[in-house]
């Protein structure tokens, strides 16, 4: 988790973004109510390797996304800060934001329906100071990066596109600014079955081509193993386990992590066990450890007092008493 | 005899330049207590063929054929005979819970008219405070925290895992012979799928239900079934026991599939990829749908279209394994 060298690309230290949970208006204020923020992440602490790829495991709500929209500015946090290449976000906002994407999950719903696929994948260029034919040929050749052909596409809508040409054409929309580090939200869910291994397969291309860092958030088990190279699993807004990939497949330490495993479908796993209860409220998290509520091996001290992620084996941390010795 | 027989289903849509075709020469048999996973990917038909059943399709639809259920043809029915059906015959849990429930009344109010309707048709009469006893009863069933809080409250009110519990509550309170159900999970967060394939599962085991369950998850399909059904461009392809397509799959577009889930680490290698994308219906290939993707496609493939052969206690639309 230390900051070894120049290796490391994004580093967050304590980051923290409340949302206000319900209006809070004047008469609020005069009535000295107190306000109720949604804590969709708490002091996370995360650091990302250059040209490796990142994934944010968790059950929606648990602020995987929110993290994710942290990290190319388009969020602001409450505190904490990020370091981009050692230098903190806040002191070099514009220049951090010309080497950030972020590719949503489903295409047909973040590509403008009315312009064309040329106008859609051009438009990250406009506002820099680039002439017409550098963009059409800039163009050209995101487009055939990710293996589109652009006298087939340029001209039409993303409604003309199948689902997997779609997410392409979004890809090649965020790789146009040359980027270095890229947030892909569940990219491959809206995909049908038989194109998923198509898009992962571009997206490590693409990877070792360019040399892009990546963060990839998902809640499907076997892309996380494909893809990544570190996994961090996310519950209740914190970060709850991280390991490199193998650690976390091969022996998942936190119970969250376990249970998540085994309930999830696969190929590998008829027998679901699914987990019980509900993720809890943001708004009022549980006290001590968030999971507790659920957690099969909860005891006294899990209900008071909140687990620090602790390195239970080298790189591999999890936030959990189990492993905190007292 | 089979509980559901489908012979011959053909579906069709009417659009301002003709029709188009959706379901092809449809054959399936389920038997009372079937689990069948319905799997194929977006537009391969496997909604109409749910809707089909039910004949909840859109007035735009056309549906040949036959669909016997315990004998009665309900294509041949008229469409007010064919409401004495629903419910209690067959009940059809949508993809989208929000638009399942009325959202001016309130869950209890729905769920006790269910109730009613089933009584009214076995011509019993129950007393009202009973019904809401049962009602309350089968809340406990789907294991929905706090029932009589949730039963005073609004669809609007509730959370999207919570409402789904809620219609499969209402298909319980039905008892079914038969329940479809139509990508009931993809609205639900990955922790919440797991318990509500769980508790179909549990319930279809406790009311001896037949199950049809449609989705486009081959992972959640192997969950869920007993046997597997895999739709493409509108055609059976595979029919067959769920572990013997998983571990041997027959047909070329199986094999694919299966092979191009993600496995281990991109650190070990690329994964298989099916080329190209599944085909539009208003442009489907000659011969056999399959073949613009297939890798072992042959002249006779484009050419003519393979019928559903029976292969290995399965039946399999392919050239190669026609004997």
């Amino acid at each position: 988790m230390n900051e070894n060298g120049s290796d490391v690309l994004i580093r967050t230290e304590g980051l923290t973004k409340l949302f206000l949970a319900s209006k809070y208006g004047l008469l609020d204020r005069l009535a000295r109510a107190k306000p109720l923020f949604v804590r969709a992440v708490d002091n996370v602490s995360i650091s990302i390797k250059k040209g490796e790829t990142v994934v944010l495991v968790g059950e929606s709500g648990s602020g995987k996304t929110t993290l994710g929209r942290l990290l190319v500015t388009l969020e602001k946090p409450t505190s904490g800060e990020i370091y981009y290449e050692g230098i903190p976000l806040s002191k070099n906002i514009s220049a951090v934001r010309e080497k950030v994407q972020i590719v949503y999950q489903n295409p047909l719903e973040s590509l403008d329906p009315r312009l064309n696929i040329n106008s859609i994948v051009e438009e990250p260029l406009l506002n820099r100071k680039i002439t017409k034919e550098e963009r059409l040929r800039r163009v050209k050749e995101a487009l055939e990066s990710v293996g589109l052909d652009y006298s087939y596409v340029y001209f039409r809508k993303p409604k003309d596109l199948s689902g997997g040409q779609r997410q392409r054409v979004a890809l090649a929309r965020a790789i146009i600014s040359n980027p270095r580090f890229i947030v892909l939200d569940e990219p491959t869910s809206a995909l049908d079955a038989s194109i998923q291994s198509q898009v992962l397969n571009l997206l490590i291309d693409l990877k070792n081509r360019f040399n892009y860092t990546y963060l990839v958030i998902t809640h499907n088990i076997m892309v996380a193993e494909y893809i990544a190279d570190q996994i961090y699993v996310m519950y209740a807004g914190k970060i709850v386990e991280t390991g490199r990939v193998d650690q976390i497949m091969k022996k998942p330490l936190h119970p969250y992590t376990q249970l998540l495993f085994k309930s999830v479908p696969s190929l590998r796993n008829k027998r679901l066990e699914p987990m019980v209860g509900e993720p809890p409220s943001l708004i009022n998290p549980p006290p001590g450890c968030r999971f507790h509520p659920r957690c099969p091996y909860a005891f006294d001290r899990c209900r008071v007092e909140e687990p620090a992620l602790v390195e239970v084996e080298p790189g591999h941390f999890a936030a959990c008493h189990l492993y905190t010795k007292k | 005899m089979p509980q559901l027989e489908i012979r011959d289903l053909e579906v069709y849509y009417k659009v301002p330049f003709g029709t188009i075709k959706t379901l092809f020469g449809i054959q399936l048999d389920v038997e009372k207590g079937d689990s069948i996973g319905i799997v194929g990917e977006s537009g391969s038909g496997k909604s109409t063929l749910g809707l089909s059943i039910v004949r909840l399709l859109p007035p735009n639809a056309i549906a040949r054929g036959h669909i016997f259920f315990n004998g009665t043809d309900l294509l041949a029915l008229p469409a007010s005979k064919m409401k004495d059906y629903r419910g209690t015959g067959i009940f059809m849990i949508m993809q989208d819970p929000f638009n399942s429930l009325n959202p001016v009344k309130k869950v209890r109010e729905q769920l006790i008219e269910a109730l009613r309707i089933k009584y009214l048709r076995r011509n019993e009469r129950v007393p009202e405070e009973s019904l809401y006893d049962e009602v309350l009863k089968k809340l406990k069933d789907v294991k929905l925290p706090d029932p009589e809080t949730i039963m005073d409250r609004y669809p609007h009110q509730l959370s999207g895992g919570q409402i789904q519990r809620i219609v499969i509550a209402m298909g319980l309170l039905l008892e079914p012979s038969i329940l479809i159900a139509d990508e009931p999970t993809s609205a639900l967060d990955v922790s919440v799928q797991a318990q509500i394939i769980a508790l179909i599962k549990e319930l279809q085991d406790k009311y001896k239900m037949s199950l049809l369950f449609i989705t486009h998850d081959l992972s959640v399909a192997y969950a869920v079934s007993e046997k597997l059904l895999i739709l493409y461009g509108g055609r059976i392809l595979e029919f067959g026991n769920t572990e013997d397509v998983m571990n041997s799959p027959a047909h070329p577009y199986t094999e694919g599939l299966l092979k191009s889930f993600p496995r281990g680490n991109y650190r070990d290698g690329k994964l298989y990829t099916l080329q190209g994308a599944p085909p539009l219906f208003t442009d489907l290939p000659n011969g056999c749908v399959f073949n613009p993707r297939c890798p072992y496609a042959f002249d006779r493939c484009y050419q003519e279209e393979p019928g559903l052969y029976d292969y290995m206690g399965r039946k399999v639309r392919c050239f190669l394994r026609h004997e």
